[in-house]
């Protein structure tokens, strides 16, 4: 119940740090970049409380793989986030750039 | 908003609801009512409508069932002797598990499983003699609803109702209760959970210790609801494994679906847990048969046929028994997966204990927590459950116990 509670918190603070760095950056409106954050977020909170309880349970390994497949998962969209807020704002320079010329 | 966003806002609502449609129609056909997540209720449905039956179907010999082979020595297909050696054969106290403390723990544990689970002991039993002045419930409805919570209250830990049903009664039993003048017309079918971590080490003999409190629980629980009925004015039947068929009444009171190793699965407490029944002159009202996606992925998984240390859980698909000496033991005139339980019982012998190794491989059993809530629906949705099987081995469960699961038993018990 705690772990579970500390781990509520732990993915709403990530989540609105992100969020709040997105409205500095202007780019909070932008939903795919909006709903990649959330599955990133999830995925590896996902992956830790997995094997948080799996090692409660005394399954090891399911508690290695957990945080490996469902954190590998969370890795993957943080990527994928990453590449597409900073693929949308070279895309902007570009048609800013040529906008001026 | 301007023509181009409205266009792509109407398509992406039009992929969700298009989306949430089919997803609801695959989850929840219109003829039956959701109970739990992914689990279908088929009101007004009952016991013949979601399990097959011919004409053969009827009441079965309790005589032909395993236990009735092994303790029947004049039976036409008697079963080797070597089942008794579970307990009375002196014990090999050099075997992992199976030392003096070992099997003191378990005799400890089955202290009163006799209970309701001494088979011809109980076929003495006598209903419990009416106790009190008639109570008159309002309904059966309301009698059901008080019911099931004085079950719970008792420490059952799950429990559903179905009409009493010859069919799924042993032929024996049926006469007695005709002999003492019982008439029962509901069976309020319990289920009594096993300790997880001590069945872990089946098939160690010391994972009979699991199997044995649980009888000693099923008879408190089911002795007390059946004290609780006489005093109420009703004559009342507490019985464990004998009496009535304990999956068929189960999969009739909707407490789960029959598996391919046989066993009831219920959708939160899965594989590792016993039935108790308590038959009643009470009419209450029956609950409905449910299913959950056990049959298709009984189908697929396997994974109890291909861990049976005696290889007695068939791979063969669902089938009406045949009239053989393999299938002596098996119910006739249901479609169902198939056991040999000759070789189960051979098995137990060797091992000096009941094994239970199918239950607890089968990846449905797991602690009630919200992970494996979550793997259990995940291996519900069509095309996720071809992998589930899989995704278990690769996660480590099921993993034949070793030396060190046998320490880690010990070392891990909360004090």
């Amino acid at each position: 119940m705690l772990v579970g509670f500390l781990l509520g918190c732990l993915f709403m603070g990530v989540q609105l740090s992100i969020r709040s760095k997105l409205v500095k950056m202007g780019k909070a409106k932008i939903w795919p970049n909006c709903i990649m954050v959330l599955l990133a977020n999830a995925s590896v909170i996902f992956g830790i409380t997995w094997a948080i309880e799996s090692a409660m349970e005394h399954e090891t390994q399911a508690a290695v793989l957990g945080m490996v497949t469902f954190g590998g998962i969370g890795v993957v969209f943080a990527v994928i986030a990453y590449r597409l807020i900073n693929k949308k704002e070279t895309q902007k320079v570009v048609k800013e750039t040529a906008k001026e010329a | 908003m301007n023509r181009r966003d409205f266009l792509k806002k109407s398509a992406i609502t039009t992929g969700a609801t298009a989306g949430a449609l089919a997803l609801s129609s695959t989850l929840k056909p219109l003829e039956v009512e959701a109970k739990g997540f992914g689990v279908k209720e088929h009101k007004g449905k009952t016991f013949y409508d979601v399990v097959e039956t011919n004409e053969d179907f009827g009441p079965f010999s309790q005589h032909d069932t395993a236990f009735g082979r092994a303790y029947d020595p004049n039976h036409p297909y008697p079963l080797p002797p070597t089942f008794f050696q579970v307990w009375d054969a002196p014990k090999e106290h050099d075997k992992l598990g199976e030392n003096v403390f070992d099997n003191a723990m378990f005799q400890g544990a089955g202290l009163n499983w006799g209970d309701t689970n001494n088979h011809y002991k109980l076929f003495e039993g006598k209903p419990n003699s009416v106790d009190g002045e008639l109570y008159k419930f309002k309904n059966p409805k309301e009698a059901s609803y008080y019911i099931k919570r004085a079950a719970k209250f008792y420490k059952a830990s799950a429990v559903g109702i179905t009409k009493y049903d010859e069919n799924l009664m042993y032929k024996e039993n049926i006469a007695q209760f005709k002999e003492q003048g019982f008439k029962p017309k509901s069976v309020i079918v319990m289920c009594i959970l096993m300790d997880h971590e001590i069945l872990k080490l089946y098939p160690m003999p010391i994972g009979m210790s699991g199997a044995a409190l649980a009888y000693s629980n099923m008879a408190e629980v089911s002795g007390k609801l059946a004290k609780m009925m006489s005093v109420l004015g009703y004559s009342s039947h507490a019985g464990g494994n004998d009496w009535g068929i304990s999956v068929a009444y189960g999969v009739a009171a909707g407490l789960g679906e029959g598996s391919r190793m046989g066993t009831l699965i219920h959708p939160e407490l899965g594989s590792g847990f016993r039935i108790v029944k308590v038959f009643t002159e009470l009419e209450l009202e029956p609950d409905a048969p449910i299913t959950f996606g056990v049959e298709s992925f009984c189908t697929r998984c396997m994974k109890c046929a291909d861990n049976c240390p005696s290889g007695a859980v068939y791979k063969t698909p669902k089938q009406f028994a045949p009239d053989t000496e393999e299938f002596v033991s098996a119910i006739k005139g249901v479609k169902k997966w198939g056991t040999d339980a000759a070789k189960c019982f051979e098995y137990w012998g060797e091992s000096h204990c009941d094994c239970g190794r199918c239950i607890t491989v089968c990846p449905y059993f797991k602690n009630d927590t919200w992970l494996h809530k979550f793997a259990k629906t995940a291996a519900n949705t069509p095309g996720v459950n071809n992998v589930a099987r899989y995704m278990d081995d690769m996660f480590g469960y099921g993993k034949y116990p070793t030396q060190k699961t046998y320490d880690d038993f010990w070392d891990n018990m909360k004090l």
